[in-house]
């Protein structure tokens, strides 16, 4: 028995010292991930490794999303030729990798011709190059078959993080194996495999150290958001890097311990509406349509609060958006005009909801809901994103409306208006299967211009956006806001629309 | 009896070969693009019809499976379209976390939940008996995310006695670095004799293993108590008592004896289950086990990882149910061929 | 009169349930003297093998036992478990209907044979296997070391039971009580197990209660015989007597259903009427809804026993005189006499 007493007792102090729940060590940050990073290859990740690995690479020149405009980080300047065709980027000295080789111009050039050449992740933002040449160690000139701002190109979060040379040598493979070299101010430690990725310092990053920072970065995988919540009030954890539900901010509104930060993103959710299919090839019955939608109610109801509803289908926080004449909530004008359509009763459209997203759902729901006081009927077909994105891009699986979440790979309103509205063959993610050649015209000079003369391209932008609203071919929802949550200590939380990501070097114990 | 294994173990073979064939085809039938799955969000129609070749999805159906078969045969599932990682690798880590867990949990039932069936059915219509039964039945009553959660809100939340989740902390997997010998990290850590690991790992598995076993224990106790009430009504029983044998002699020897052959049936069962099963467990305390790996592969139509990892899961229920046949020819006489 | 080895006095069993209470045994009256061999006949659910683990204190929960049971003078009735474990085998060993049930088919003859003999008398693992060698030469039971060796599943329903009969007598009862013995078992098996029982009695002067519903293999066996109904014996007397002039109007239907002595058919026929459900036991003498005889007062008082003779008893009002064979009445209610 006494023996069965000091056993107990041993057991007891063992997991009483194994485990002291409480803050995470000092100079540590704990970041609460629900996703494991899958693709550790700089010229592939096209998804939410962003969130890791843009505090471990950098790319030449970093958006401003106040000015709209690219700043320098890794090239200190840049010039463009009058033709708007031939791009000079002066790169930054004293720079080295976090395996100690210098930052220059060969070091670039290799890993932008890696990502051309792989074709893989968001390798399309580079289209309109031709070639890249290392003028001298820090100049890099780049040639383009026609004129595109390069400079916001060389931002984007995917295709244009440069690694080392040496790194870049060992390939795919070696990456995958969970290895980053880069630039930034925090390198890779330590990859265990669903559990979590821990970065340091590095101690000789070109941006300096105030002597503040965290020294380590823990990003911890927690499935569960409630699991995450918990951690973050035990102090084990710092941040939620996944967005929480808006419900959940909510009821986290009074504890003094955590604090939401609420950011502008260039997320948003246009609904997009089937112009090949009937009845929703009626131009008037789509005008109809579109005044069914509360979209307060999005913004407000679904999202919480953390939403606005937008004045055009691209986010007011991304440049060249503006402000349209977007359909309001008007069931009596959306009757009139479902009526003046012409098309026969009874009114019935197919609306295509993808699981995994719960808003997505409650989005639907609603719009059937105000739909059936119209008299339309709305039959709601729900699958995986994979599935209903699939059979959307065909006509004969197609629905008559489509509701998606997007967002812009670089700094361009052309993620939304040329990827989603051009015309396309086969398609791809003209969810409308739009094809009016009015629009094309506009839209290209658009895009033409968008890398000499922005504020030509922005009207351009705007004129096609007018005719692409006047065809009705999408209902703009809602402008998402990013919410970050986090304990009331830390300080520095920041998000860049440009950037799904938070920047750990900016982040500070209170 | 040799004549007996090998006829069960080509059966196994057979068997692995039809369930290979039929995840195979039902994963290329089901809706759902993988590719698109694969490659991200925005990609762009080249970089599908890229992809689709480099996993040789161009192909006609009949092309694929030979290659699938061949690789297979080689111990080759591909890579996971979701994580990217080898099938084989991230199956070969991931259940050896499942392992861990189950064995442990599968102990504990042995160790906890056989005793008091046992107890119950001796007992039986006594008030432990009823307390037992009551319980058990309020047991499978709540569902396994609820135990768990109430018990990260109780033990960490409330007490702060336990981890939340994972399997060791931050601070011990990157200051405490030991060997993957056996990829149970309760034996590594002891292997490498680094005691603060072992307290740390055996920390965090507490609470995913008390849910586990808390949510299988009503089963195993209610049947455990089923059969040992059917042996204590055995004729041999009565005679026992009849010539004398003390109660607790005839319960614990003698009828136990003839109760835990159909048990090992229903320890394999459960361990079997458990395999498969722990889906929820691992979600809830981010367990990097088989259990979220499968549910994960297949709603996110990752083929290859669900193909492989279904394979490993029907031989491991295959090799648990044959272990269990050749155990009763050792615990019964009657099947023995003299 | 010789001595009483088995001697049970107003024994009541009963069965507490949730809305009832089933009365197996009602006041049951039964006496086994040194060296006799008792049959104790019955339907089954008469409350006859009830009786039985009655003897051994083996009335398993909720029963609740009240009366006398005395095995060699030692009381059974109210003693804990730990006082009855010598008694159990020791006093009065018990063999069941279903040889190859009533082994445990997990351990060997030899081995369950040592176990229970080691359980009786103090000997080492060497002297219980002579002790039980010994017992299974005594019972015939063919090459006896090999046997031994064997599982249950390995012997036949014959050998099993001269194995059981050795069990018991290894432990040097003073009373055996063999509970349908022969029931489960071919006819010439029950024949050769009869046989070995008369023999062992007239050999070792064992004292055997034997329980059958057959009272055909009582007259070959038995010395005695008691007839049980519905939780009471109704009569007793000597083999003779109750088997060729019977009082109680239920022994001669029992009789009337075999269908000639000794041919050894174990099948009860059939008896018109029901038999009573023990939790509602008809009022006064249990048997009169079967009963031809029946009269007003057997539906109101349970006839106490009297005699007929020398130690023939019986519990009837209207029990058939000596030699009187066919019953008077027809209808169910008539004045007896």
């Amino acid at each position: 028995m006494d023996r069965l007493k000091h056993l107990l007792a041993a057991l007891g102090t063992a997991l009483a010292v194994a485990f002291s729940p409480g803050a995470s060590a000092a100079g540590t940050v704990t970041l609460l991930d629900s996703f494991d990073v899958i693709d550790w290859d700089p010229a592939i990740y096209y998804s939410a490794e962003t969130r890791v690995v843009l505090n471990i690479y950098e790319t030449l020149t970093h958006y401003n999303p106040d000015t709209g405009e690219a700043e320098p980080q890794l090239a200190t300047s840049w010039s463009v030729s009058d033709d708007g065709l031939t791009w000079t980027f002066n790169l930054r000295e004293g720079v080295k990798f976090h395996d100690g080789s210098d930052w220059n111009a060969a070091a670039a050039k290799a890993n932008l011709d890696r990502v051309r050449e792989m074709g893989k992740g968001a390798a399309y933002i580079w289209d309109a190059v031709t070639e890249i040449t290392a003028t001298d160690a820090h100049t890099l000139t780049i040639t383009t078959s026609y004129p595109a701002p390069l400079d916001l190109v060389a931002s984007s979060q995917y295709a244009a993080t440069m690694a080392s040379p040496a790194a870049l040598e060992q390939g795919t493979d070696w990456f995958m194996e969970g290895n980053a070299v880069g630039t930034g101010p925090y390198r890779l430690v330590q990859w265990e495999k669903s559990q979590q990725v821990v970065l340091e310092k590095n101690e000789d990053y070109w941006g300096g150290w105030s002597g503040d920072e965290f020294d380590r970065v823990v990003y911890r995988l927690v499935a569960e958001v409630a699991t995450q919540v918990q951690m973050l009030r035990g102090g084990e954890g710092d941040l939620m890097v996944s967005t929480a539900p808006a419900d959940l901010l909510h009821q986290l509104e009074g504890d003094p311990d955590l604090v939401v930060g609420v950011f502008n993103s260039w997320l948003n959710i246009p609904l997009m509406i089937n112009v090949g299919m009937a009845p929703t090839d009626n131009r008037k019955f789509r005008q109809g349509l579109t005044y069914i939608m509360d979209y307060a109610a999005i913004a407000n109801d679904i999202y919480g609060g953390y939403g606005s509803v937008p004045k055009s289908c691209v986010p007011q926080a991304m440049w060249g958006s503006g402000e349209h004449d977007v359909a309001q909530f008007d069931l009596d004008k959306a009757k009139m005009l479902l009526e003046q359509s012409g098309v026969p009763k009874p009114w019935k459209v197919t609306y295509h909801a993808y699981t995994g997203r719960q808003e997505i759902m409650q989005i639907a729901e609603l719009y059937q809901a105000l739909a059936a006081q119209v008299g339309v009927e709305v039959e709601l077909l729900t699958g995986e994103w994979p599935v209903l994105w699939k059979k959307q891009t065909k006509q004969e699986s197609a629905a008559n409306m489509f509701a998606v979440l997007w967002w812009a790979d670089w700094p361009t309103p052309a993620g939304w208006l040329e990827t989603m509205f051009r015309s396309e063959d086969p398609i791809v993610f003209n969810f409308s299967h739009y094809s009016n050649p009015d629009y094309d015209v506009v839209l290209d000079e658009a895009l033409r211009l968008q890398g000499s003369d922005q504020a030509m391209a922005v009207e351009k932008f705007m004129e096609a956006q007018r005719i692409a609203y006047d065809d009705a071919i999408a209902m703009c929802l809602v402008d998402l806001q990013k919410t970050i949550l986090h304990r009331a200590d830390l300080g520095g939380v920041d998000y860049n629309a440009a950037y799904e990501t938070v920047s750990v070097y900016n982040l500070r114990r209170m | 009896m040799y004549r007996y294994i090998a006829q069960r173990l080509l059966l196994l073979v057979v068997t692995l070969i039809g369930v290979a064939t039929i995840t195979f085809f039902l994963s290329r039938v089901l809706p759902g693009s993988p590719v698109e799955m694969m490659i991200g969000f925005h990609p762009t129609a080249e970089q599908i019809a890229a992809a689709k070749k480099e996993l040789g999805l161009d192909q006609p159906l009949h092309r694929q499976y030979v290659r699938f078969v061949s690789e297979a045969i080689r111990g080759d599932f591909g890579i996971s379209l979701r994580t990217k990682q080898p099938v084989v690798e991230e199956i070969g880590r991931r259940s050896l976390a499942t392992i861990e867990l189950t064995l442990l949990t599968t102990l504990l039932l042995v160790v906890v939940g056989v005793p008091i069936g046992v107890i119950s059915a001796v007992h039986s219509n006594s008030p432990v008996d009823h307390t037992v039964r009551t319980l058990s039945i309020a047991g499978v009553a709540f569902p396994v995310f609820i135990v768990g959660m109430l018990l990260q809100m109780l033990f960490y939340g409330k007490l702060g006695w336990l981890p939340l989740q994972g399997r060791l902390s931050s601070e011990v997997y990157l200051d405490h670095p030991f060997d993957r010998v056996t990829g149970m990290f309760l034996i590594d850590t002891l292997l490498a004799r680094d005691y603060v690991a072992f307290r740390d790992a055996a920390a965090h598995i507490v609470l995913p293993l008390a849910t586990l076993t808390l949510v299988t224990l009503p089963l195993v106790t209610r049947i455990t108590r089923n059969l040992m009430m059917e042996v204590l009504q055995e004729d041999y029983v009565r005679t026992a008592l009849a010539y004398g044998m003390p109660r607790r002699v005839v319960y614990y020897r003698y009828a136990l004896k003839a109760m835990l052959i159909p048990l090992m049936t229903v320890v394999g069962l459960t361990l079997g289950f458990l395999l498969g099963g722990s889906v929820v467990v691992e979600f809830v305390f981010d367990w990097p086990g088989l259990g979220g790996y499968v549910a994960r592969s297949i709603a996110a139509s990752d083929f290859p990882a669900a193909v492989g990892v279904t394979l490993v899961l029907a031989s491991a229920y295959l090799t648990v149910n044959l272990v269990v046949d050749l155990l009763y020819f050792v615990a019964d006489p009657r099947l023995r061929r003299a | 009169m010789s001595e009483e080895v088995l001697a049970i006095r107003d024994l009541r069993i009963e069965f507490p349930e949730l809305f009832r209470t089933v009365e197996a045994v009602r006041g049951a009256d039964l006496s086994v003297r040194r060296g006799e061999i008792m049959g104790l006949v019955g339907e089954s659910g008469c409350g006859k093998s009830m009786t039985a683990m009655a003897c051994l204190g083996l009335v398993p929960p909720p029963g609740r036992v009240s009366g006398h049971v005395s095995v060699d003078g030692f009381e059974v009735v109210g003693r804990p478990d730990r006082e009855l474990l010598p008694v159990r085998g020791g006093l009065a060993a018990m063999i069941f209907q279903n040889p190859g049930k009533a082994l445990n088919p997990f351990f060997t003859i030899g081995r369950q044979l040592t176990d229970v003999i080691r359980l009786h008398h103090r000997h080492g693992e060497r002297e219980s296997r002579e002790v039980a060698l010994e017992a299974l030469r005594s019972v015939h039971l063919p090459d006896p070391e090999i046997a031994l060796g064997r599982y249950p599943h390995q012997l036949s329903g014959g050998q099993l039971q001269r194995a059981m009969i050795a069990m018991a007598l290894a432990c040097e009862p003073k009373v055996l009580i063999a509970d349908e013995p022969t029931t489960a078992l071919d006819v010439t098996i029950q024949a050769q197990v009869i046989v070995l029982l008369r023999e062992l009695a007239d050999a070792r002067g064992l004292t055997i209660l034997f329980i059958t519903h057959d009272l055909g293999v009582v007259g070959s066996l038995c010395d005695r015989v008691s007839v049980m109904y519905a939780g009471r014996v109704v009569e007793v007397g000597s083999v003779r007597d109750v088997l060729e002039s019977p009082a109680h109007p239920y022994t001669r239907k029992l009789l009337a259903t075999v269908p000639k002595l000794g041919d050894g058919h174990s099948e009860l026929a059939f008896i018109p009427g029901q038999v009573p459900d023990m939790a509602f036991p008809p009022s006064g003498c249990a048997f009169h809804p079967r009963c031809e005889r029946a009269s007003p007062v057997c539906t109101k008082s349970d006839p106490d026993g009297r005699d007929l003779g020398a130690m023939h008893r019986v519990a009837c009002h209207h029990a058939h005189g000596g030699g009187e064979t066919e019953a008077p009445g027809t209808a169910n209610g008539a004045p007896a006499r």
